[in-house]
């Protein structure tokens, strides 16, 4: 029978080698393997932060190698801490300021640094501190204006080398001002979270994150969360996972076309966004339609199940129906 | 028989863990700013690994001034007083000079608001330029932290009937003590009630 783990062991343990060892691995794995898990799910790629790809064991080798041994982290959290949960809150901090440092800037905190200013200007006063204390009730509101930001024109895509502006001022004037009249104390974290979440979808490399962690992740984290990999397409958990795998494989372009094709945009307009000519544009299509069509083949499932998983799909994507025809 | 075990006595500029309040608030690391033997109390700044997130208000010591074996933030707003019982048990894990210590205290008290303005040459320190903007991450752990710091340590009241009896508890072999003109007056009343009782007793 094995017994459950405590601080002390943890601490016996880096007292003994002079460092963490195979516990604090252990510990420092579980924490990246829900934070990997949070970024899939919300479609961040691991190029994002500098990674080939999702790999536990990398990201947790870099939190060890860069944070808690050539920063002396470890040697903090042994001389702070007296109980478990508290050396997982450090630890978990940790891996965000990993992430945090090796992540790219990106034009997320662009339209961020925009917008700000315009929301103030249009009387914005927001009330509470970041996360509000009824998650239901915040995740609404990032849905609704995560909503609203896919709605808006976006500027011609100029290549993905540079950050090309994604949204002209005025645009951005006219959501500020609308997020204002409909919410006007929503919280900089809810608006944050509706950007993250709406610009993840037009291309995962644009999106932002924070340092910190939330007592809910803690919770995951410490492994009372809810957070889990589902595979069965009666819940909705596993009908979102194997959407997220979709769109995965369609990749960032993939999914755009098939957002802009949802949306009902012409051959131009999606050429306008991938910044390419019509020609190649219609090339692109098929391809993805193609690359689509392939996929839900290889889950081997029913045409109902494929249905479902293309409606989610929609629904990640911010593409919704409305008396019968594809709508932004 | 065994000696009576001698712990390193509490000093200015010591790097101390503050013990945690079970089920209340979890252990930090903290400077000594202030030693008051009257009550067996301390007045200590709270200390942060989060360098990277040091605003305008603290200052980030690097670990060969400090002799740690990391950087460390000391967050100039976060000064409270704690029990001396809950540090001195615990190991000196660093020092810094008295003079830095003094020197924060004194530009965290002259600006209340906005970055402090301390001699970073003088002192080889660097102050913060992190920017916590309301409600962001950074700004949510400085105020988690402030809310841990709360309940780890209080504010000292002198004129306490709590403070009297600590006072007599700390000081009743030590009757010069009471010679202070600044000791509380229940203080003295219990000593001389305490005082009668013996007296009558025998």
């Amino acid at each position: 029978m094995t017994s459950k783990l405590v601080w002390e062991d943890l601490r016996i343990e880096f007292e003994k080698i002079g460092g963490p060892g195979q516990l604090w691995r252990a510990e420092i794995k579980r924490i990246c393997q829900y934070r990997i898990l949070q970024k899939k799910n919300l479609g961040l790629p691991a190029e994002l932060f500098g990674f080939v790809d999702w790999d536990v064991d990398d990201l947790a080798q870099t939190v060890i190698t860069e944070r808690l041994l050539a920063r002396g982290q470890a040697r903090f959290i042994f001389d702070t801490v007296e109980s478990l949960d508290h050396a997982r809150k450090l630890l978990s901090n940790e891996v965000s300021f990993t992430l945090e440092d090796r992540r790219v800037p990106n034009q997320v905190d662009n339209v961020w640094s925009n917008l700000e200013p315009r929301l103030r200007e249009a009387g914005w006063s927001p009330e509470g501190k970041g996360p509000g204390d009824n998650s239901e009730d915040d995740a609404k509101k990032i849905k609704e204006i995560a909503r609203q930001i896919l709605n808006l024109k976006r500027l011609r895509n100029r290549g993905q080398q540079r950050l090309s502006p994604l949204f002209a001022g005025e645009t951005l004037s006219g959501l500020a001002e609308q997020i204002v009249r409909e919410q006007p104390q929503v919280s900089a974290y809810v608006i944050q979270m509706a950007l993250r979440t709406a610009l993840a979808k037009i291309s995962p490399r644009l999106s932002m994150e924070a340092v910190g962690s939330t007592e809910k992740e803690f919770d995951e984290v410490a492994g009372r969360g809810t957070l889990r990999w589902v595979d069965s397409l009666d819940s909705s958990e596993g009908l979102f996972a194997h959407a997220q795998k979709v769109l995965e494989i369609l990749g960032q372009e993939g999914s755009e076309i098939v957002f802009q094709i949802a949306s009902g945009a012409t051959q131009s307009e999606i050429a306008a966004v991938l910044g390419v000519s019509r020609t190649t544009a219609v090339k692109r299509i098929e391809q993805a339609q193609e690359l689509l069509v392939k996929t839900l083949k290889s889950l081997e499932l029913g045409e109902e199940d494929n249905l479902k998983i293309i409606q989610e799909v929609f629904v990640i994507l911010g593409a919704g129906i409305s008396d019968g025809v594809m709508v932004k | 028989m065994m000696g009576k075990l001698q712990l390193p006595k509490i000093e200015i500029g010591q790097v101390r863990k503050l013990d945690s309040i079970k089920g209340i608030a979890s252990s930090r690391l903290v400077a000594i700013a202030e030693v008051d033997a009257m009550d067996a109390t301390c007045l200590v700044f709270l200390l942060s690994n989060a360098t990277d997130a040091a605003t305008p208000r603290d200052v980030v010591i690097s670990k060969n001034d400090v002799a740690l074996p990391y950087d460390i933030a000391l967050m100039g707003d976060y000064l409270s007083r704690a029990d001396q019982g809950r540090l001195a048990s615990n190991p000196i894990l660093g020092k810094l000079s008295e003079e830095l210590i003094r020197a924060v205290r004194h530009a965290v008290d002259i600006s209340p608001f906005g970055a402090i303005n301390i001699d970073e040459n003088k002192y080889s320190v660097e102050v913060g330029s992190f920017p916590a903007q309301k409600y962001d991450a950074v700004w949510t752990f400085r105020d988690a932290e402030a809310a841990n710091f709360a309940l780890l340590t209080f504010v000292r009241n002198k004129s306490s009937l709590e403070f009297a009896v600590k006072f007599l508890q700390i000081n009743h072999e030590n009757p010069s003590a009471f010679d202070d003109p600044e000791v509380n007056l229940d203080a003295i009343r219990f000593r001389a009630i305490s005082k009668e009782r013996i007296e009558v007793a025998a």
